[in-house]
């Protein structure tokens, strides 16, 4: 009886948290970022500068380059100073 | 003498700059001798700028004097191995560990391998991940005789002091921390939505993170968490939640 109880408590906190993981869209992952252009520090690039030659992450080398971009949650770009969702010249 | 011969004298010459070494072909003239210890500084210098990178705040901790010493005992000793530099000063931690009675600071191999852990995760496949309808979709009974596999990326360093905290700290600061880093920490490391996450975990959760690692089935490694209850108020409803939220499951089998 006691193995029973406990078969049901573990496969209810599966079945449970499998549920609540998979409600809500808290995983839309990528879909719900965006890429910001002209905020990356150096360094911190998620990828691409045209400008550089480099597509790799983390090549920047100075702060604010015009044609690098960090992935940020969707709008917020567009509330940082000097941000932009396409590349600036 | 066989180009290989050669190469094998002129590496063991690169690397131990204060002994003397004879390099067949090269004559020991004064312009040559001076020309290998430029290469050489270039060398040391692009290989330390390396460690330097991805170990600011190990760096930060012993002083710039002290990692510098260290890194070029490092290098001479673990020259490196690949040629693709990104994965060079992976073992720097074990260096450091092995090496405990020079620095005195018990946590610093800890700190090296949570930096190690977070700039290997940086580098790391994107979205490697299992989808959560994917998961969804199996049967319950079928889940709990599986065992996972986790994204390469996750990684969890049980350390007995607290080096979360002080990593933490010496990113944003320079002064000295003033709390008891005694305790034991739990830090769990991954790559999620092309970022880096360095968390801080209960012990609760860092015991059926471990188990997982270690193969056990789902199924066995709840059941020891709902057994485990080392603090209150912890559902393992929210620990099966934790690892699809944050993309933690590659492959179930």
């Amino acid at each position: 009886m006691k193995k029973m109880t406990k078969t049901l408590a573990v496969s209810s906190a599966l079945a449970a948290g499998i549920l609540m993981a998979t409600s809500g869209d808290v995983l839309a992952g990528k879909k719900s970022h965006e890429k910001c252009y002209g905020v990356a520090k150096a360094g911190q690039n998620d990828c691409g500068i045209k400008s550089q030659g480099t597509s790799c992450a983390g090549q920047a080398k100075t702060d604010g380059i015009h044609d690098a971009w960090i992935y940020l949650p969707k709008g917020a770009c567009d509330k940082i100073v000097g941000g932009s969702t396409t590349p600036t010249k | 003498m066989t180009l290989k011969q050669f190469q094998d004298a002129f590496s063991a010459q690169l690397l131990s700059p204060n002994n003397a070494h004879d390099t067949p072909y090269i004559t020991q003239s004064n312009e040559n001798v001076l020309r290998m210890k430029i290469y050489q500084n270039n060398v040391y210098s692009s290989l330390l700028d390396i460690l330097k990178n991805r170990y600011p705040i190990s760096r930060k901790l012993v002083g710039d004097d002290f990692f510098t010493v260290l890194g070029q005992q490092y290098i001479a000793n673990h020259p490196p191995e690949s040629p693709v530099m990104l994965h060079y000063g992976e073992s720097l931690p074990r260096f450091i560990e092995q090496h405990k009675d020079k620095h005195n600071i018990a946590y610093l191999s800890d700190i090296a391998v949570l930096e190690s852990a977070r700039h290997k995760a940086y580098y790391a496949k994107d979205n490697d991940h299992l989808q959560p309808a994917d998961i969804a979709r199996k049967p319950i009974e079928k889940l709990l005789e599986s065992s996972i596999n986790m994204v390469p990326s996750a990684v969890l360093i049980q350390s007995s002091f607290s080096i979360h905290t002080i990593w933490l700290h010496l990113k944003e600061s320079d002064q000295t921390l003033n709390t008891d880093i005694s305790h034991n920490e739990n830090i769990f490391i991954f790559k999620k939505n092309l970022g880096v996450q360095t968390l801080r975990l209960q012990d609760a959760y860092a015991y059926f993170i471990q188990l997982l690692l270690n193969k056990n089935t789902l199924g066995e490694s709840l059941e020891k968490l709902i057994e485990f209850k080392s603090e209150e108020n912890f559902e393992p409803t929210e620990a099966i939640s934790f690892l699809i939220q944050n993309q933690l499951i590659k492959t179930i089998h």
